[in-house]
């Protein structure tokens, strides 16, 4: 910009420096101006008031999901301790049995053997009772175990499990003396 | 007790009194947004009609300006002073409108023809001053308004127009020539 330029425009700019900052509009628009805000705030009041029925509706739904929601939850976890209870109830039956013909059997063979173990090698009837007071003692061992923790698998396949080595041992017996 | 002391003091009076409208129009009370529309209806009003240079387009708009501020009164942090987020709040108004598919585009209009007596335009004349500003091109005048008259940098136009600051700095020094051709 030349110098003159400058000059110029600072001339026009004093002009404009002296424009006064506010202008009095023709009209006065306060009123135009409430008449909007108040209609504002009606159509908001009124979109409030329509506006809370869908959410209470939502909300109703969302309570009745919820409820319905816990209610299966805890249908299914009683479901689930009962048919736990059954199972266990059914194991506990199928051991008693077990433990009965086992009782039974060995009464049996115990019966027999005391009446032969005159006539046999002392050393092997030692070692028989030996044998058969270890197995009854890991019977015991298990059965105290399945008291702590009855649902516990491993130790039910356990006890099974020793019921038969005792039982094949007195079969082994029985082989090697036919008379018992 | 000075004259400019005691106007130094009433100026921080209003000034307290217009945050004390602030505060209780915020809270919801119309008759403080009533004191604000009293206090700034000249001031807007006189930017509404520089900006866009027509009596009726300036009421309608500065009507809005106030209807919006009421509305975005809630987002008034403080940060400046009410007045200039007013301001800012209303030049923005005007540009919206201009940019609006209704309306006139901003780069769309050029200079009006003056009236055959326009010779008689004077420097030392209001009126001539504020004709002559509002036959400047839309864009050149917006500019123009918004940085000589009520003190805006560039970059702060810039961004209320979304135009680049170097197109800002054109817009300004063609319509300060187009004012120079006319006025002297």
């Amino acid at each position: 910009m030349s110098e003159r330029d400058d000059r110029d425009w600072s001339k026009i700019k004093q002009s404009i420096e002296r424009l006064p900052d506010s202008i009095e509009p023709p009209n006065d628009q306060w009123s135009a101006i409430r008449h909007r805000i108040e209609l504002d705030a009606s159509r908001l009041k009124s979109k409030s008031q329509q506006g809370w029925m869908p959410y209470a509706v939502a909300a109703s739904l969302l309570l009745a999901l919820v409820s319905t929601a816990i209610s299966w939850k805890s249908m299914s976890a009683y479901q689930a301790l009962q048919q736990q209870q059954i199972a266990l109830f059914e194991q506990q039956r199928s051991l008693q049995l077990m433990e009965d013909q086992h009782q039974l059997v060995k009464a049996r063979f115990l019966d027999d053997f005391e009446q032969q173990t005159e006539s046999m090698d002392p050393a092997v009837v030692a070692d028989v009772k030996n044998n058969l007071v270890i197995i009854e003692q890991a019977i015991a061992d298990i059965k105290r175990a399945l008291m702590q923790d009855p649902g516990n698998q491993r130790l039910n396949e356990l006890l099974a499990e020793t019921y038969s080595q005792e039982r094949q041992l007195i079969e082994q017996i029985k082989l090697s003396y036919p008379t018992i | 007790m000075s004259a400019n002391l005691i106007e130094l003091n009433a100026r921080r009076q209003l000034a307290t009194e217009v945050e004390e409208w602030v505060y209780e129009a915020q809270t919801g009370s119309l008759s403080a947004f009533e004191n604000l529309y009293r206090h700034f209806k000249g001031r807007i009003y006189a930017l509404c009609l520089r900006m866009c240079a027509n009596e009726a387009l300036a009421e309608e708009l500065m009507q809005e300006s106030f209807v919006q501020a009421w509305r975005k009164i809630g987002t008034f942090k403080g940060e400046s002073q009410f007045g200039t987020w007013l301001h800012r709040l209303s030049s923005n108004l005007v540009i919206s409108y201009f940019r609006s598919n209704k309306n006139r585009e901003l780069d769309g209009l050029e200079v009006p023809e003056l009236p055959s007596n326009d010779e008689s335009l004077q420097l030392g004349s209001r009126r001539d001053l504020e004709l002559a500003i509002a036959q400047l091109p839309v864009k050149a005048r917006m500019v123009l308004v918004m940085h000589d008259i009520e003190g805006m940098a560039h970059h702060e136009i810039a961004e209320v127009m979304s135009i680049s600051t170097g197109t800002c700095k054109a817009q300004l020094h063609r319509a300060r020539n187009l004012l120079k051709e006319r006025l002297l």
